[in-house]
């Protein structure tokens, strides 16, 4: 190909030419945020929201048993395992899962919230999730 | 300007190009995050702390049955020196922390107390004033390190 200078527009065709691919570029970023959003109807993200529960009578009594199933079932995931610890002697530590434990690979996130505890009090409380 | 106007050209759109698909990418990254460990937040203890409400009968030596808020108890254990209440709070930021290094500063009027260790190198930190029910206020600072 012979070179020639014909046409060039030096700095303006690149300005135009950034344009172009920029232009390009933020219409498939909206199309994929388009489909992203659209096949994501159900979070594929342990919702840590989900976590809390109440202490009755020295026994801790926790909000999330079915969500945990249902996190399994919306995610394909094996297992999920959510202890409770809370501090002061308010109850004992209490563990809860779903699946089958596979023993390994597991990732884990925790979460702290204040839960109900008898007569009124609102006590500090850690989650700890188990996820594989 | 460059005297090579082609190689100006082909130049500017790959910087473009490189700049939006890295964007792209993080969006699509954070979209389809792993669920996983990101480290103890400062915040989050210190919103679970200021939620809390004991009877002063959990975690003093007191008699008393009324329910208070925490930060009103460990108010109360920096004016009379009863460290019942931080070693409570203590038991919660080791669970919190979950082996982190930590260093909470606690503060009420002229009497301080710190619980952790002494140097952090803070990796999550939060801070909070909390009126206390007697009068004047709590300050509340926590540093968790990596």
């Amino acid at each position: 190909m012979i070179g020639s200078r014909n046409g060039d527009m030096g700095f303006m065709e690149a300005v135009l030419s950034m344009m172009a691919v920029v232009l390009a570029l933020t219409a498939f970023l909206g199309a994929a945020a388009v489909l992203i959003s659209a096949d994501s109807g159900a979070d594929l993200r342990f919702n840590a929201g989900m976590l809390g529960g109440e202490i009755l009578d020295g026994e801790f009594v926790p909000s999330y048993e079915g969500y945990l199933q249902e996190y399994l079932d919306a995610t394909g995931r094996s297992y999920v395992s959510v202890e409770a610890e809370i501090p002061g002697g308010f109850c004992g530590d209490n563990t809860i899962s779903a699946g089958t434990d596979p023993g390994s690979g597991y990732s884990t996130l925790f979460r702290t919230a204040a839960i109900g505890c008898d007569g009124g009090r609102k006590v500090p409380a850690v989650f700890r999730v188990m996820i594989c | 300007m460059l005297k090579d106007s082609r190689g100006f050209t082909a130049y500017v759109d790959a910087i473009a190009f490189m700049a939006i698909l890295l964007m792209a990418l993080s969006v699509i990254s954070v979209q389809f995050g792993t669920d996983g460990e990101n480290g103890p937040n400062a915040s989050e203890a210190m919103d679970a702390i200021s939620a809390a409400k004991v009877r002063p009968a959990d975690i003093t030596d007191l008699d008393e049955g009324a329910v208070v808020f925490l930060t009103d108890v460990l108010a109360y254990s920096l004016a009379s020196g009863d460290g019942k209440p931080l070693s409570y709070l203590e038991e919660f930021l080791d669970l919190h922390c979950r082996g982190h290094p930590y260093r909470m500063e606690l503060a009420y009027g002229d009497a301080s107390r710190t619980i952790g260790v002494e140097d952090v190198r803070t990796y999550s930190g939060a801070e909070s004033e909390f009126p206390v029910s007697l009068g004047g206020k709590l300050r509340a600072s926590l540093s968790i390190g990596l």
